[in-house]
């Protein structure tokens, strides 16, 4: 306008004439700067527009596209700039007339027909989201790729819809054949498979049929026999443990794979409906009981998309990978529902060990993990671009990360992890980053509240009741929707982020029938990473002292280690045993912690003998009376003397260590003896009062046996000093 | 190879802080995981770092090979007498 004017005011027709080329020339400079200086004008555009855009899992995608589309912007005002401006110079008036008010408009008009079209085409191409119960055959084109396997194989979507068809004709074949219940909506199919990808295929393959799945975390087989009842049959790409019964029918996912379906078969997916169906998974209860906790597809589905819509837009281009199980709510929901949502290539296998993530491809990746395998990475795992800015994304959840593995995490992957804090039962509930602070922050959507005792009450969109739930959780309510935990409001553990409860391991532990007592308690381990494991203190029953009698410890550790595998995965098998002949309590009998955990201060005893049962009468500060029974079996009377069995004082030494070193958490090792007194024997069946004093700066431990609560008998008595050692 | 065994042996009970478990109680061929001696996912990557401190030797290996060195004590010391004396040449 402004050089129409002065083209008008000047008489001058060449400025007049130059208007068109100014104009495309302006343009070029006003898209052009918009591409050094991001984000382009057509992306603004196109943001202004379409306001789900921003922070959509397409974001990334749209901008590209916008890109390329206002460099090609660029190029056409650049050509059609360069031909207004030869038509101004060098060419007749009509030319240029024709040109500049009909070819040039023409070709403006081609550049938006043309853009629109290819818009429409890579619409089709843009990340989204399709969860399992909007999946059609239709939804991704077939070549999609979906899944990668370590030796460089690729599932695709077409894939995908060959599988499932697959395994549905397994399940059906099994429902015709008269041995799963006739109606399909009304059964349920166990499924364990360590492969991602046959874990993806069936899952939905048996919602698909509209059969409920209950995810088993292993195929221990006494377990299997337990939840075999209530199931069609189990779906595993592992083989089963030999003494499972007979009766589970049982599909092998490889065996079912193999098989061939028609393209009808493959090319109508039966809908899954979300409301319908039901994800079970089995956890640790606080009752003492395994429970089972039923979700419907509905709420997983909205937990992975509020993931996306929160995180989505970093995900664009990665790929994904885990070391966590798929058996689990975390691993179902972020290995494999999340990556199969949002279009990002997982890979098959499970990383088992760390040096697998050094060989990784050079893209970038989502990693799903635990904190239990990142405190376990060394810190010189990758080589150079390793840990290039952004290449790692990082998910954790399972328990909280400490600052010194956030610390490392940072210096590994270039990145601190995201840390995704829920439950089996509630999906998530918040998040946090411990680099930004050590406080969690709600999901959107959710609401927390305190009840009384104290525990994290939630109510979301994840949680299908209406009135949400109590978690077992303590916890902090700070102010704008943030929290900070406080530890477990019941006896359930973390052991290695895998929850368990210590009264379901104990009554376990009873379903032996060798037992009169047991106590199982979580312990720290010795190394670097201070390992957190289960220890258990067992009383044997007469059967079992029967059972075992003259057997060294491990023979006793082993049997009952193998008879918990039958129940739980490894990972929860307690890995120190002491076996006493009484649980260690305190005056107002209650079974005393630190006591129990004094039990492994010190290694068992050897030769291995059971601690008679004692009794606490009075406890103070450093000093000790018990009361103690000595059975006639007990085998701190064998050796000495056949014919006339008695406590020998090798026996009565070690017998007062132990009791000190459970209830005075003093050192079971001797340095020296000083005046000891043997003034009486005792014979087998002897009940016995013990009075203990411990003064750890002299590190002396004072000891009388008596006969009785009011000390006039004394059978022998002395001081001993202690090794120095814990 | 059988004193790398036995240093094996010992590195698994010391690294693992088993009780009640002697170097002759493990037995060469007998599957280190699950059955047999019972480790589980925690005890791989503790015994892989200790491995790769005592005998300097690390797991580059693809996962379905990783499975494999783990199966057995035989396994382990075929892996690690192989990599040493790679490294050693």
């Amino acid at each position: 306008m402004g050089v129409g004017l002065a083209g008008l005011f000047s008489g001058s027709a060449l400025v007049l004439k130059l208007y068109p080329a100014l104009v495309s020339a302006s343009l070029l400079v006003l898209f052009g700067v918009s591409l050094v200086c991001p984000p382009s004008l057509i992306f603004r555009f196109a943001m202004r527009q379409d306001k789900s855009i921003r922070g959509s899992l397409a974001e990334k995608a749209v901008e590209a596209y916008c890109r390329k589309v206002t460099w090609a912007w660029c190029v056409f005002f650049a050509g059609n700039g360069g031909l207004a401006l030869w038509t101004s110079f060098c060419a007749s008036e009509a030319v240029w007339a024709v040109y500049n008010g009909g070819v040039s408009y023409i070709l403006i008009g081609a550049m938006f027909a043309g853009e629109f079209m290819m818009r429409k085409a890579a619409r089709k191409n843009m990340p989204r989201a399709i969860p399992l119960s909007r999946v059609e055959a239709g939804s991704r084109a077939p070549g999609d790729k979906l899944c990668f396997g370590e030796d460089g194989s690729w599932k695709t979507w077409g894939d995908f819809l060959e599988d499932t068809a697959k395994i549905r004709r397994g399940i059906q074949a099994l429902q015709k054949a008269g041995s799963g219940p006739e109606d399909a909506g009304e059964s349920s199919w166990l499924l364990h498979c360590e492969d991602y990808w046959h874990f993806l295929v069936s899952l939905t393959a048996v919602l698909q049929c509209g059969a409920g799945v209950t995810l088993v975390a292993s195929l221990a087989s006494e377990r299997l026999k337990e939840l075999e009842s209530g199931h069609a049959g189990l779906l595993t790409d592992q083989p089963l443990p030999q003494e499972t019964a007979p009766s589970l029918a049982a599909l092998a996912v490889e065996e079912l794979l193999a098989a061939q379906v028609s393209s009808e078969e493959t090319a109508r997916p039966p809908s899954i409906c979300p409301e319908k169906s039901r994800i079970t998974l089995l956890t640790s209860g606080s009752t003492g009981q395994p429970k089972a906790v039923t979700h419907r597809l509905a709420e997983l589905e909205k937990d992975n998309l509020g993931v996306l819509e929160q995180w989505g837009v970093n995900f664009y281009g990665r790929r994904l990978c885990s070391t966590v199980s798929p058996q689990h709510i975390y691993g179902v929901l972020f290995a494999v529902a999340l990556p199969f949502t949002a279009g990002l290539p997982f890979r098959r296998e499970r990383i088992r060990y760390p040096e697998e993530l050094a060989l990784l491809s050079g893209e970038p990746w989502v990693l799903i993990t635990v904190p239990a395998f990142l405190k376990r990475i060394e810190e010189d795992l990758g080589g150079e671009g390793f840990s290039a800015p952004g290449r790692f994304w990082i998910f954790t959840s399972g328990g909280a990360v400490d600052k010194d593995t956030a610390d490392r995490t940072e210096k590994i992957f270039g990145t601190c992890p995201l840390e995704v804090y829920g439950s089996t039962e509630s999906n998530g509930i918040a998040w946090r980053r411990l680099s930004e602070g050590e406080a969690w922050t709600l999901y959107p959507g959710v609401e927390a509240g305190l009840d009384g005792e104290g525990r994290l009450t939630v109510r979301s969109p994840y949680i299908a009741a209406p009135a949400g739930l109590v978690t077992g959780d303590l916890a902090e309510l700070l102010e704008g929707r943030r929290l900070l935990l406080r530890g477990r409001a019941d006896s359930v553990v973390k052991i290695e982020e895998k929850r368990i409860s210590l009264p379901e391991v104990e009554g376990r532990l009873m379903q032996s029938g060798l037992l009169a007592e047991a106590c199982v308690l979580p312990l720290s381990g010795k190394g670097a990473v201070r390992r957190q494991i289960l220890a258990a203190v067992l009383v044997l029953n007469e059967e079992g002292r029967k059972k075992f009698r003259d057997q060294p410890p491990r023979v006793l550790n082993s049997y009952f280690g193998e008879f918990l595998r039958r129940f739980f995965e490894s990972v929860l098998i307690p890995k120190k045993w002491r076996f006493l002949e009484g649980l260690p309590c305190d005056a107002q009998g209650k079974k005393s912690r630190n006591a129990l955990e004094a039990c492994f201060a010190a290694p068992a005893p050897s030769p291995f003998r059971l601690l008679p049962p004692a009794k606490v009468l009075e406890q103070k500060e450093g000093e000790l009376l018990l009361e103690l029974a000595l059975p006639e079996d007990s085998l701190y009377f064998d050796g000495h003397f056949p014919s006339f069995p008695l406590l020998s004082g090798v026996a009565q030494m070690e017998i007062v260590l132990r009791l000190a070193a459970c209830h005075l958490g003093s050192s079971p090792a001797v340095e020296r003896a000083k005046r000891i007194k043997f003034s009486r024997f005792i014979r087998p069946g002897a009940r016995v009062c013990i009075y203990l004093k411990y003064v750890p700066e002299e590190r002396l431990l004072s000891f009388k046996i008596l006969d009785s609560a009011d000390r006039k008998e004394i059978f022998s008595s002395g001081s001993l000093l202690l090794g120095s050692g814990a | 190879m059988d004193d790398l065994k036995m240093r094996i042996k010992e590195l698994i009970i010391d690294s693992l802080e088993l009780e009640e478990v002697r170097p002759e109680d493990i037995v060469d061929e007998a599957p280190l995981f699950g059955e047999g001696l019972g480790l589980d996912s925690i005890d791989a990557l503790e015994l892989g770092l200790a491995i790769k401190k005592k005998f300097g030797v690390r797991f580059n290996a693809r996962n379905a090979d990783n499975k494999r060195h783990f199966a057995s004590v035989n396994a382990l010391a075929a892996y690690i007498a192989a990599e040493m004396e790679g490294k050693g040449a």
